[in-house]
């Protein structure tokens, strides 16, 4: 008992060394909220530092944080300690077997060669360097794929050298688009500009030019210079209040386009808790678990206690969405444009809280108590049971925990997680119903996936008749629902494609895939008609399972096998 | 027997649903393949649209809509409990017919539209034409149903697949067509097309030919880390007496007498000319840009900055002018002067009085600010030595029967040099001008000129040589979508025949706008006739239904960025006024992304496809023709409209059936 003690207290007492030097380190000294939470605008969006910072990195060096420090505070000390970031490591080479190729430079040693194998990360001055820019001017002239590996390094190289305005090491806020415009009826309606570009502006027209406009460009100035100087001789007190002198200035450029405080703090919160995608995930892998344990052991506490893990998960993810619309919005200047179902990030977002509605309802029953009175149907009193709830918050959890986890497993963001604009083709009514019919009608086919795996393991485990029946209704409830929009989904797409492209059917991957899955689910449809008993539930289940292969490789294979017209998609 | 094949068919198979969902299954992989492995469709020619339209897809379609009539007819009552089945039966088969009917007609393409032009025509996106050029005239054969995805030749064994496309007799566009042959005053001028390459480069060597003339292949590698360049120049060929290597000129002259190189090379030391007199002085001089000249005892020197072969006077002339520093006993100007003209121009340079507002020359005077000078300047380039600025000429001269080759290069802000090399391979250095912007800096600001880039170049000389074009294959890994499915490495081989004997076979481009980029290769002398005839592979030129005027077109840039720079566009608009070729009547509208302009009642679309994205010149759009979209859409809704009411009003229906039976019931049983 005496050495456990000793042991914890010796453990306790490292902790709170650890911290005590942590809190010497200038990072924890300083605080640089009003530059996290400072509007710029970036690639023709306005979003909060913290975003551009988040994405900044992400795109450089394939992770968000860098040596334990948050992205706005690596971008920052970049800028004010530029030469310390051009010889490091921290361009991620993303196409692996590209890195092999690094192994043919012949200035180079062979454990160099070995860590870029390993580590896949170059620095800018190596890849500015004439002779590996030669090299890759070779290696670009032999296949499109090295071509492709090589601009890809090249953007992420440029974005560097923005950050750190290499070789001139200026070591201030230079390239970075901070000040807002003086015209324009909404903030992104006219370019932003660096502080080089605006006070240059203000030296070549000074009478255009208000005295409060000029006021504010030279706080500005003043302090970004202070930063710099404080920042490099590590005076925290100083940074912290040039950071607010900075914020304060850049928002009093033009107070009546800037972003809402509210607003751009609620942009880096929604940052800093992933979009909202492990919170919601997590909420709904606990309603799985308990809906499944409450249909197993029929124990109504657990029931309950899922159902209050699903609506929170629920509003979680009514949360993510609603956040990103009102995010999106200060960027296309209206709601309606704004509606976030427009890549594939957001329309696995949505199709995900489509199939939780969906479910959730059916599991309360009160569909099937329209049903009954109107059709005499009961669905063999499927809700209530917790399938359906099962059902929607596996489905809800699949596509919240692969929205978080896809940049970690694959180092790339998953198309559209960051905010920016859209292809103008997408900026129309007609996306909003195509879009949300077939992205609706995914949810419903994921979770025949569900239920018919679920159908499938019981058949294998203890052929129980009448849970194969009420699994088997339940299935067949969210098949023909899946199937009937997911057939209005491929029309209204190629209603669309007849004005956007000038023909209703171009037999695009895309297409086509939608269609098999479709005919699948009519397969279903017909193999019920002449199949009966347990033979048709068991092959409506294998098929549920076979469309949602087909449903997935559309969604997802067909962007990396095929070539198409959907790239966005 | 085919009686009872055909019944036991219809009483066995096509009432079967089994065989029903057998061919859904069949569908399926069908569309599977056909989309998800496109290598086997390419293997056997078919683009998508093909391979949907093709027989086995027919048959299966025939199929699937017979055993759809069938089942419905003699299995499914026409109750109201089976309407939903009905009408979703009724909406496959509208579908069907209309696809098929859609494939069959189907034409789309696209034009381009500059700014307050109109144009009548648009180009098919699929279809393939050998256009002819005689010059001044353009003939065109089209060739429905060309191959697109494999190469073919009768080196590869397989150029017989092309033999449809020969005898074509490309003809003029209009009502009254003229061909290519009658064009060119040869009757019986024909072409075939005798080999295909779907992504290829059209390579030239030089080879050992037997009454050729003398030619040079010269291979140098310019900039380091590039492939290096393979060029030759062979005088008097058509395309291969004159080269280019980026900003250096090449050109071959052969030349018959000794004599005439002695006054090539006297003219190449005689470009400028400047007679200059001051008070007790006169003098003739003969100038070389970069250098300096002292004016006898005068005090005047004049230094020579630079030279532009073609000046733009402000009232558009163009004219040689030389730039000289004028340094006189007191101070120092610069003066511009015209060759044949006798009013030069003097400028103040910046610094000095009276240089407000000066730009990089100096302040322009109008008046002379030293009258006793006078230069009359006079530029002679009879030879043909100087090429246009920025570029250096060199000018290969070989005499035959000798081994000597002599090189002059010429250019406008270096001085002349000449270059004698005897054997049949050397390393010659070529000089690269200096950038343009350069020059302008060091005149600016007085500094020399900016010293040339030296590039070595292995020259092979060749004494009976002729130029052999060769098509290159380009690797499958190297190989660009965007390319590929524009066709824009496609090339042909084309055999040109007289019907007396003659032939020539010709490599030809694929152009992707014949009526707006120049023209490349393809070149084809043919006996008799003077101008060389050119050909190309286009994109089949077809009428549009009314002409089209681009009145005006916009671009919107998110974030009110810069148009030209602009990664991301919310929208394009092209304003267009239509005209009814028959009835002349104006139609006004404006077509924008998703927004098309539909003409003639929706059976033809005009949709917004591309645009000039430097400076809104021009728009591009898409064309296309509607035909069975309306039966299609017809059948789309029905589809729906019965798998709703299968799914969810039939249940209604039962269930009402069921309450009226269990009434009557009990009706009956209280009786």
């Amino acid at each position: 008992m005496r050495q456990i003690f000793i042991i914890l207290a010796t453990l306790t007492a490292l902790v709170s060394s650890a911290r005590a030097a942590g809190a010497d380190s200038f990072s924890k000294q300083i605080n640089i909220d009003p530059i996290r939470y400072m509007s710029l605008q970036d690639k023709q969006t306005i979003k909060t530092f913290d975003t551009y910072a988040r994405e900044a990195m992400f795109h450089i060096t394939g992770r968000s944080t860098l040596d334990g420090e948050s992205a706005t505070f690596t971008v920052l000390d970049m800028v004010f300690n530029p030469r310390a970031y051009a010889e490091r490591n921290l361009i991620y080479i993303r196409n692996k077997p590209f890195r092999a190729d690094f192994g043919s430079l012949s200035f180079i040693d062979a454990a160099e060669k070995q860590r870029i194998l390993k580590e896949g990360q170059i620095s800018l001055k190596f890849w500015f360097d004439p002779h590996t820019q030669q090299a890759m001017e070779k290696q670009m002239a032999s296949a499109t794929v090295k071509a492709k590996a090589i601009q890809e390094i090249h953007d992420q190289a440029l974005a560097l050298s923005q950050i750190l305005d290499y070789p001139g090491f200026r070591g201030t806020l230079v390239t970075q688009a901070i000040v807002p415009p003086l015209d324009g009826d909404s903030a992104n309606a006219r370019p932003w500009q660096s502080l080089p570009d605006a006070s240059m502006k203000l030296v070549q027209n000074p009478q255009v030019m208000s005295g409060a406009y000029a006021g504010s460009i030279e706080k500005m100035i003043t302090a970004v210079q202070g930063l710099n100087t404080a920042w490099v001789a590590k005076d925290a007190a100083s940074v912290n209040q040039q950071a607010i002198n900075l914020a304060a200035a850049a928002e009093s450029v033009n107070p009546t386009i800037y972003p809402s405080k509210t607003k751009r703090k609620f942009e880096v919160a929604y940052n800093a808790l992933s979009r909202l995608t492990w919170p919601g995930a997590a909420l709904y892998f606990l309603a799985f678990v308990f809906f499944l344990l409450a249909w197993q052991t029929e124990l109504k506490w657990m029931y309950v206690t899922a159902w209050i893990a699903v609506v929170l998960a629920w509003l979680v993810h009514v949360g993510a969405i609603a956040i990103r619309w009102w995010l999106v919005q200060k960027n296309v200047g209206n709601w309606f444009e704004a509606i976030p179902i427009k890549n594939q990030f957001e329309s696995v977002m949505f199709s995900a809280w489509f199939g939780t509605v969906v479910a959730l309802v059916l599991e309360t029953g009160l569909i099937n108590r329209v049903f009954k009175r109107l059709a005499g149907w009961d669905f063999r009193k499927l809700h209530g049971q917790g399938i359906f709830g099962a059902a929607g918050a596996g489905i809800g959890m699949l596509s919240l925990v692969a929205l978080f986890a896809v940049p970690f497993v694959t180092g790339q963001d998953i198309i559209g997680a960051g905010i920016r604009q859209n292809a103008g083709i997408l900026m129309t009514y007609w996306l909003y119903v195509h879009v949300t019919l077939v992205t609706a009608s995914y949810a419903l086919i994921g979770m025949t996936f569900v239920i018919g795996t679920w159908y499938a393991i019981q058949y294998l485990a203890n052929k129980d008749a009448a849970i194969l029946q009420t699994l088997d209704a339940a299935n067949l409830t969210m098949l023909q629902l899946a199937f009937w929009i997911l057939g209005i989904g491929i029309i209204t797409g190629a209603l669309w494609a007849d004005v956007s492209w000038g023909r209703p059917w171009a037999w695009d991957p895309k297409e086509t895939f939608a269609l098999i899955t479709w005919i699948v689910y009519l397969i279903i449809v017909h193999i019920r008609i002449v199949t009966s008993g347990t033979n048709r539930a068991l092959i409506t289940s294998v098929l549920s399972i076979v469309g949602f292969g087909v449903m997935l490789f559309n969604w997802i294979g067909v962007n990396f096998f095929l070539v198409g017209l959907h790239s966005y998609a | 027997m085919i009686v009872r094949i055909l019944e036991t068919l219809l009483q066995r198979t096509l009432r079967n649903v089994w065989f029903g969902i057998a061919l859904l299954v069949l569908i399926a992989t069908y569309i599977a393949i056909g989309s998800g492995l496109p290598g086997v469709r390419e293997y056997f020619e078919l683009d998508e649209v093909a391979f949907f339209n093709a027989w086995p897809f027919r048959v299966l379609m025939i199929l699937l809509v017979a055993t759809l009539v069938t089942v419905t007819l003699e299995r499914i009552p026409f109750t109201p409990t089976r309407w939903g089945a009905w009408i979703v039966h009724v909406g496959i088969v509208s579908l069907v017919f209309g696809g098929f009917w859609h494939y069959r007609y189907k034409v789309e393409g696209s034009t381009l539209i500059l700014q307050n032009q109109t144009v009548n025509h648009y180009f098919d996106r699929w279809e393939r034409a050998l256009y002819v050029q005689v010059p001044g005239q353009m003939a065109r054969a089209p060739l429905p149903g060309f191959p697109r995805f494999n190469a073919y030749d009768a080196a590869l064994g397989n150029g017989s697949a092309l033999n449809k496309f020969a005898g074509l007799n490309p003809v003029t566009s209009g009502a009254s067509p003229q061909s290519a042959g009658e064009m060119a005053g040869v009757k019986d001028l024909r072409f075939a097309v005798v080999g295909y390459w779907p992504y290829a480069d059209i390579r030239q060597r030089l080879v050992d030919r037997a009454g050729g003339g003398v030619g040079y292949s010269l291979v140098g590698p310019p900039h380091p880390g590039e492939d290096p360049h393979d060029l030759m120049l062979l005088a008097g060929a058509l395309r291969y007496s004159r080269t280019s290597l980026h900003e250096i000129e090449l050109e071959h002259r052969a030349l018959a007498d000794p004599a005439e190189l002695s006054a090539v090379a006297v003219a190449a030391s005689r470009f400028h000319t400047l007679n200059v007199k001051l008070p007790g002085f006169e003098q003739s001089l003969v100038l070389d840009v970069g250098r300096e000249y002292r004016l006898g005892d005068t005090g005047y020197a004049i230094v020579v900055e630079s030279f532009d072969p073609r000046w733009q006077t402000m009232d558009k002339k163009i004219v040689p002018l030389l730039t000289l520093m004028v340094q006189t006993p007191t101070t120092k100007f610069r003066r511009q002067v015209i060759s044949g003209s006798d009013k030069p121009t003097d400028w103040i340079l910046a610094g000095n009085a009276g240089s407000e507002g000066a730009g990089p020359l100096g302040k322009r005077q109008t008046e002379l600010l030293d009258n006793a000078l006078i230069t009359n300047y006079t530029f002679d380039d009879s030879k043909k030595l100087q090429p246009r600025e920025g570029t250096i000429q060199y000018t290969f001269f070989s005499i035959a029967g000798t081994m000597r080759t002599t090189i002059i290069a010429a250019g406008p802000n270096v001085p002349t040099a000449v270059q004698m090399l005897d054997g049949s391979a050397a390393t010659i250095t070529l000089q690269s001008p200096p950038p343009a912007s350069e020059v302008m800096m060091a005149v600016a600001s007085g500094q020399p000129l900016p010293p040339a880039e030296q590039v070595a170049v292995e020259m092979v000389r060749k004494e009976s040589a002729a130029v052999e074009e060769y098509v290159e294959e380009v690797p499958k890994i190297q190989r660009n979508k965007d390319d590929g499915q524009a066709g824009r490495k496609q090339v042909v081989k084309v055999r040109a025949t007289d019907g007396a004997g003659w032939h020539e076979d010709v490599f030809v481009p694929f152009n992707e706008q014949i009526l707006l980029m120049p023209w490349r290769g393809g070149l084809v002398s043919v006996p008799g006739v003077t101008a060389p005839v050119q050909m190309q592979l286009g994109n089949n030129y077809r009428l549009l239904p009314a002409s089209i005027r681009l009145d005006k077109f916009e671009a919107d840039a998110y974030g009110g960025v810069d148009i030209a720079s602009a990664p991301m566009m919310r929208d394009f608009r092209s304003t267009i006024t239509i005209t009814d070729p028959r009835s002349g009547e104006r139609v006004t509208d404006t077509v924008y992304l998703n927004n098309p302009v539909f003409y003639q009642g929706g059976d033809w679309i005009f949709f917004q496809s591309g645009w000039d994205n430097q400076q809104q010149r021009f728009t591009i759009l898409g064309i296309g023709n509607r035909p069975g979209v309306r039966i299609m859409a017809m059948g789309c809704g029905l589809i729906v409209l019965g798998i709703f009411y299968a799914f969810y009003i039939k249940p209604i229906i039962i269930k009402a059936n069921k309450q009226r039976a269990l009434a009557k019931a009990g009706k009956a049983a209280q009786a």
